[in-house]
């Protein structure tokens, strides 16, 4: 199966086929996180009955999964509706949620949509870490009460928790939560700017010095193991098999790379996606680029884990060499080489 | 044994995509897939409770330029592999006699 799994991805990949969808519901959101990358401004939602039709054109263009984030999500309150809809449609969905707003109710319609997995922010073992990061007092109550009512119900969790200078002592802890309450844990380093472009979440952001505390050396080493083939290593399926949509219905190559190639208020996702002349879609997509990005011949490309994404939020080029990347690069090399001379 | 005037149907709970000439199905939890070449992925896009074995054997004839006898017999057996699969069903009425 992951044979045939695989071989569609690089189909896709190939043909530009978008594979996963992102598909950001809102931006409105019930928590007010301190390293948030997401934009706060509304400027009209897609309604359902927006939404539908693109469901249907996605459909139509080869896409399976779909992932549903915000903001948060269940702040929709058509949010059922649409994923009932998606679910008719043939989509796998993954649901994107701070969970607090699942009650018992709610996790019986989340489970009868039988998603392929729901993924629900934690940042603390405890209510005093989590609820500090969130700035909502109640928010981890909420969260676990979550984890444990999907769990119950046989829905696959998969807790999110990104490592910052308030979280990372609890790193174990918060592993050992996770599995405790039978989901799976994602824990990882790394703040990124907002999606606007500001710099601000990034004061939560790990030193180097707390990275070391925090992560076994093995978990370093890992890292390194990077091609030194500049369109191996940035293998990132952005405007191919990845493609996202925002609230208002503008298309991006992904989440994480908000360059609008076009609105399906005024064009349909094929006119979009497959539109000729789109420079900046076109550079994303040719091999040779990356070969000459400032990065390819960079003498820490193999200590590198780089996010075009990120790049082009930091300096409006996907190519361009991206300042986080940099930092965690020089970070790894640090270990790198003191761990070879001792 | 399959009749050739029965009518073929999808099953419910399968999701598909077609990807150039292939057809691409994955089960409701995501535990089975299965990947079609072009003429199984032509009869599997037929198969809408709305045409019957025949219909599809005259129209791969047509489509692929094979001659019936052949058609026939190689569309029979895929059939059956696609209901011992459970991806498709078979049945005697078609949804637009409802």
């Amino acid at each position: 199966m992951e044979k045939i799994v695989k071989r569609i991805e690089r189909i896709c990949t190939e043909k530009y086929i978008p594979f996963y969808a992102i598909f950001e519901l809102t931006y409105r959101c019930n928590l007010y996180c301190r390293h948030c990358y997401a934009p706060k401004d509304q400027n009209g939602e897609l309604s359902f009955g927006e939404i539908e039709p693109i469901l249907d054109q996605l459909v139509k263009m080869g896409t399976f999964n779909l992932i549903f984030t915000g903001g948060e999500i269940l702040t929709r309150k058509d949010f059922f509706d649409i994923a009932i809809a998606s679910r008719s449609k043939g989509f796998f969905l993954i649901l994107m949620t701070n969970g607090t707003l699942i009650t018992a109710n709610i996790a019986d319609q989340i489970a009868n949509l039988k998603p392929m997995g729901v993924e629900i922010s934690l940042y603390g073992a405890c209510a005093e870490t989590h609820d500090f990061v969130t700035t909502v007092p109640g928010s981890f109550d909420c969260a676990v009460n979550a984890i444990r009512l999907l769990v119950d119900r046989g829905v696959s969790v998969v807790t999110k928790t990104v490592l910052m200078n308030s979280n990372f002592n609890e790193r174990k802890e918060i592993e050992d939560l996770s599995n405790s309450l039978g989901a799976i844990p994602n824990i990882n380093a790394g703040i990124i700017p907002r999606r606007d472009g500001s710099l601000l979440p990034l004061k939560h952001d790990l030193s180097f010095e707390d990275m070391e505390n925090c992560f076994p050396e093995e978990i370093v080493s890992a890292n390194f193991k990077q091609s030194a083939d500049p369109a191996k290593r940035i293998p990132c399926k952005a405007g191919k098999a990845v493609c996202c949509i925002s609230p208002e219905g503008d298309v991006s190559p992904c989440l994480l790379m908000p360059a609008n190639l076009g609105s399906l208020r005024e064009q349909t996702m094929a006119e979009i996606w497959y539109q000729q002349g789109n420079e900046f879609l076109n550079r994303l997509r040719t091999p040779e680029a990356y070969k000459s990005s400032p990065c390819a011949n960079c003498d820490l490309l193999k200590f590198c884990v780089r996010c075009p994404g990120i790049a082009y939020i930091e300096t409006g080029d996907p190519f361009e060499k991206s300042p986080n990347a940099c930092h965690y690069a020089e970070w790894r090399h640090q270990i790198y080489s003191e761990s070879n001379k001792a | 044994m399959i009749s050739s005037d029965e009518y073929v149907i999808r099953c419910d709970e399968l999701a598909w995509r077609k990807y150039d000439d292939e057809v691409v199905i994955i089960s409701e939890d995501g535990s089975q897939i299965h990947s079609l070449n072009k003429v199984a992925s032509f009869i599997w896009e037929l198969s809408d409770n709305v045409v019957t074995v025949n219909d599809i054997v005259a129209r791969i004839c047509d489509r692929f330029d094979v001659k019936k006898d052949i058609a026939q017999a190689d569309t029979m057996k895929f059939i059956q592999q696609l209901v011992d699969k459970n991806l498709i069903q078979l049945g005697k009425h078609s949804c637009l006699n409802d």
